[in-house]
């Protein structure tokens, strides 16, 4: 036997609880003198052994009754279809862990039904037997388990909220420990979980999650008996569909010029040809583009003449495959040289550098402020120009910052160590005299940042003198020294882009303080920086952010849509924001139901939800046995406190 | 001992006395007295009660001879009448250390003010009175005597008395039957807490002697309803030890005891013709003695 509260049973110590009080009643009595005390004597000797038979058994069943008490509180498990379990072998509670990201939303059969459609309807065919079991749901949005008064409610569309189609990912590790934890927490007996998810890789995290399997293994050994978890099989073959990814969008003065992937999958029997809609500030273009069979990629412009300087627009395939994977929203905002913020402990190094970036009104570059590094106008910033120590926080600052589209130059730090971002190592430091100076050998000089000038001058690398170099580990170079080793690299991290010199514009490192190639070369990465579409508003569906967003409207769509579920253009907090669905939903990688086991260990193994096969539980409760047995003791005791009917006559008489 | 003597005077029941001294309290025997009184007597003598004609035998007294019937009939009869006399009450009072126990009037004090009251009305229809201490020693007996000033001293050895000591009722009331030669009134009062065998020897002894018998039995509240609920340790009064026990659990069987024990007595003192009396201590002492004296009529009737 085993216990959902093993606590409770210390309150088998307030079994005793009777013998006790009878105890300390005996060592609490009262003196009496007392002058028939014959008859005492002969009242206690002739009723002695049937009162003291009475009164132990009054006694042992107020403490059985007690002790049956604490049992029912502890909740007691035998194991299979005991006869003592007294109730229908019906488990507690019915969870659905309901995986809500976009891939859901791909069609799962021949017929036209969501794998999320799908889901429910298994879902609802499963609890049918069980009437008296409760039901929750859990999704992968919200992550906040409820309940369901009526199976029927999760195809109502008052529940839409929490049961239709998103734009967003999911986190399946994360939902499904917050489930089990929310379980344990609230001591749940018998539980079927099933977990509807298409098993998208993305969705399970990787080895990030490995800490969260390793709860939920500990959790599921620990519920082995009372707990089953399966899979509702979704990854069946998957049916036609197209999707939409736009990789990248460039942004000049009077032009938007998106770069889109366009997919077809199963191309069984693929299409030539697609209906797309282009929109900007609401006005739609329709296009039938022609496709190849399976990846087609596809540049389109949109033009910003006559349009207002902040606007939005969008792109989707008029296909019915699949909602999720169909459209791209931007926004775009006035084009203009972007703020440069240089970072430096060096004076001398920090006015050269912000010499060298000042904009085409001839303002130099802004020194960044270490403290507002975080806040929003920071974010705004299109390029930072870092040099020298920097702490981790910062380093993770401008981490974020590459990512979400910035640009980050670098320069060489005095020593190697003094920096660590996460994406960039130093070489050592090399020196050399005067005589044997580091030279620059060759640089791509029709393309990139250090091309020749429009009149065909070089940008003078050949005159670069390096006494004091130490060369960035990553990214492809685009100029080197004599020896081989990058003068200049570059690198793509996230959205955005990482230029690395390897020498100090200073006297005693080198000749690029006398800025004929720093300024030109400063200056042309700016430009290009400038090109890169400002999506620093822009949020990705069901990310934490847009969470967080309670004041909002919807711009693209006359319907209330909410920027936690859906894609779409919204205005928050005044701003135009586009919201896109994470761009890892288009992955097609499964996770599979051994991939799952093998992070699970100690679990028993999970298997695919079986309607043939519904579970029996290995422990059924008893606590309703124990109550019986409580009531059926104090009856007892109640009975047994009757006064004998010849006793009461005889009382009356006297 | 003025003071002292005025108190013992509240021994009698001025309430009783009111309603009781107008009838006298007649005994349902003949009794043998020394003088008359108004009990019946076992010899013919001078009275109002005429008894019967008797055949004259010669030799007898001829001034006893009816002759109005001689007149009628030519035939010599004697006219005899009921001869009556006073009895010898014999008051005995239990004085061991049970009788101590009753609140608020324990059961020693009620039964001086019953015996002192019964003492004053006996006294007072012309009967001799006397009095028996029932002690573990130093029993105390004041010899029937029927002058009035026998109240006084009767009051004078109630007032001290204790209750002490284990009883000796039952050898106690054995010699009161020996040492009364003539028949009389004995009147016990105690709690009869014996065995029943012993008692229903005593009593027997007593009757055999032709004496009237009357008992009462004194018992608290307490003792009759036993209402205690907590364990209690009870103590014997007479040095018998202690009980510690649960009175809820042995209260049915002690009432059966308590009952049967007087249910006992009472049917023995109906087979030999004793009177028997339970009184509870709550009960008035005129509340007593009105039953007492209403019953004593009855039967004399």
């Amino acid at each position: 036997m085993s216990f959902l509260q093993p606590i409770a049973l210390w309150g088998l110590l307030l079994a005793l609880t009777p013998l006790i009080i009878h105890l300390l009643n005996l060592l609490r009595h009262r003196s009496q003198p007392w002058a028939a005390t014959r008859f005492l004597l002969q009242a206690r000797k002739s009723s002695s052994r049937i009162s003291k038979i009475k009164r132990w058994l009054t006694l042992l069943m107020r403490m059985i009754a007690l002790a049956c008490l604490c049992f029912v509180i502890a909740r007691p498990m035998i194991g299979g279809n005991s006869f003592f379990s007294l109730s229908s072998n019906s488990p507690e509670m019915l969870v659905l862990i309901l995986d809500r990201s976009a891939s859901m939303d791909t069609g799962a059969n021949s017929n036209l039904k969501s794998k999320r459609e799908r889901a429910l309807e298994i879902f609802e065919q499963f609890v049918e037997p069980w009437p008296e079991s409760k039901i929750a749901l859990i999704e992968s949005v919200y992550e906040e388990p409820f309940f369901l008064s009526e199976i029927q409610a999760l195809t109502d569309s008052n529940f839409e909220d929490f049961t239709g189609q998103t734009d967003t990912s999911s986190s399946l590790a994360r939902t499904l420990l917050k489930t089990l934890e929310w379980m344990k927490k609230t001591q749940v007996g018998p539980a079927e979980i099933l977990l509807a998810s298409d098993m998208q890789r993305s969705n399970w995290g990787g080895n990030k999650s490995s800490n969260q399997f390793s709860r939920i293994d500990k959790i599921l050994e620990q519920k082995k008996d009372l707990w089953t978890l399966k899979i509702i099989p979704l990854t069946s073959k998957s049916s036609y569909n197209i999707s939409l990814r736009v990789n990248k969008i460039a942004r000049t003065k009077e032009s938007i010029k998106p770069s889109l992937t366009l997919k077809q999958s199963k191309p069984t029997n693929p299409l030539n040809s697609v209906d797309i809609q282009k929109s900007l500030n609401g006005e739609s273009e329709n296009l039938n583009l022609k496709i190849s069979s399976d990846y087609t990629k596809w540049h389109t412009t949109f033009n910003l003449k006559k349009q207002p300087e902040e606007g939005w627009g969008s792109i989707k395939l008029n296909s019915s495959f699949n909602k999720s994977d169909d459209h791209y929203y931007f926004t775009y905002r006035k084009n203009s040289i972007p703020q440069v913020g240089v970072l430096s402990l060096d004076p001398v190094i920090e006015n050269v550098l912000r010499s060298a970036a000042q904009n085409s009104d001839g303002e130099i570059a802004e020194p960044l402020i270490l403290e507002n590094l975080d806040n929003q106008n920071t974010t705004l910033r299109r390029m930072v120009i870092q040099q020298g120590a920097i702490a981790k926080a910062v380093s993770e600052s401008l981490d974020k910052f590459v990512k979400q589209g910035g640009t980050l130059v670098l320069f060489p730090p005095e020593n190697k160590n003094l920096n660590n971002y996460p994406f960039l190592s130093w070489q050592d430091l090399e020196e050399r005299n005067e005589d044997q100076a580091f030279t620059i050998q060759s640089w791509s000089k029709e393309d990139g940042v250090l091309k020749n000038f429009a009149d065909g001058a070089s940008i003078g690398l050949d005159y670069l003198s390096v006494l004091k170099r130490m060369v960035p580990n990553q990214g492809e170079a685009l100029a080197y020294y004599g020896d081989g080793k990058a003068f200049l690299s570059k690198f793509t991290h996230g959205n955005g882009l990482v230029y690395a010199f390897s020498t100090l514009p200073l006297d005693s490192w080198s000749t690029l303080k006398d800025g004929y190639i720093l300024v030109p070369s400063i200056q042309r990465i700016m430009l290009e920086s400038s090109s890169v579409m400002d999506s620093s508003n822009d949020l990705i569906c069901g990310s934490e952010e847009t969470k967080n967003i309670f004041e909002y409207s919807c711009i693209d769509l006359p319907e209330q849509k909410k920027p936690t579920l859906h894609a779409g253009v919204y205005k928050i907090n005044g701003k135009l924001t586009a919201i896109n669905r994470p761009l890892e939903e288009l992955d097609k990688e499964i996770f599979t139901l051994s991939d799952l086991n093998s992070k699970l260990p100690n679990s028993p193994t999970l298997e695919e939800l079986n309607e043939s096969k519904r579970s029996t539980f290995k422990r059924s409760e008893i606590w309703t046995s124990f109550l019986y047995l409580c009531l059926a003791f104090l009856l007892g005791e109640s009975l047994l406190g009757i006064p004998r009917q010849s006793n009461r006559k005889q009382m009356k008489n006297v | 001992m003025p003071r002292r003597r005025n108190s013992y005077f509240s021994y009698l029941d001025q309430e009783s006395l009111s309603r009781i001294s107008g009838e006298p309290l007649l005994s349902k025997f003949s009794m043998e007295g020394s003088v008359s009184g108004h009990h019946r007597s076992p010899h013919k003598g001078a009275s109002v009660e005429f008894s019967e004609y008797r055949e004259y035998t010669p030799g007898e007294d001829p001034k006893r001879m009816d002759w109005k019937v001689f007149g009628r009939s030519d035939r010599y009869y004697l006219k005899e009448f009921e001869a009556e006399t006073n009895l010898r009450c014999h008051l005995a009072i239990d004085c061991s250390a049970s009788m101590s126990f009753g609140e608020p009037v324990n059961k020693l004090e009620y039964a001086k003010k019953l015996t002192a009251t019964l003492a004053y009305i006996y006294l007072g229809q012309g009967d001799a009175v006397g009095l028996h201490t029932i002690q573990n020693k130093n029993q105390k007996v004041i010899p029937t005597k029927r002058n009035p000033a026998q109240v006084q001293e009767i009051l004078e050895v109630l007032g001290p008395l204790k209750a002490k000591g284990k009883t000796n009722l039952i050898q106690s009331l054995h010699e009161i039957a020996e040492s009364s030669k003539m028949r009389g009134l004995i009147v016990v009062i105690s709690d009869f807490f014996e065995e029943m065998d012993p008692i229903k020897h005593a009593i027997t002894h007593l009757r055999d002697r032709k004496h009237d018998v009357v008992l009462f039995q004194l018992l608290d509240k307490q003792e009759i309803e036993f209402s205690f609920e907590r364990p209690t340790r009870f103590i014997d009064l007479e040095g018998e030890g202690s009980i510690i026990t649960e009175p809820t659990l042995i209260r049915d069987e002690y009432l059966k005891r308590m009952e049967e024990h007087s249910m006992a007595i009472n049917e023995h003192c109906l087979e030999c013709e004793a009177s028997f009396n339970r009184v509870s201590t709550v009960q008035s002492i005129s509340e007593t003695l009105n039953s007492f004296s209403s019953h004593r009529r009855e039967i004399t009737s």
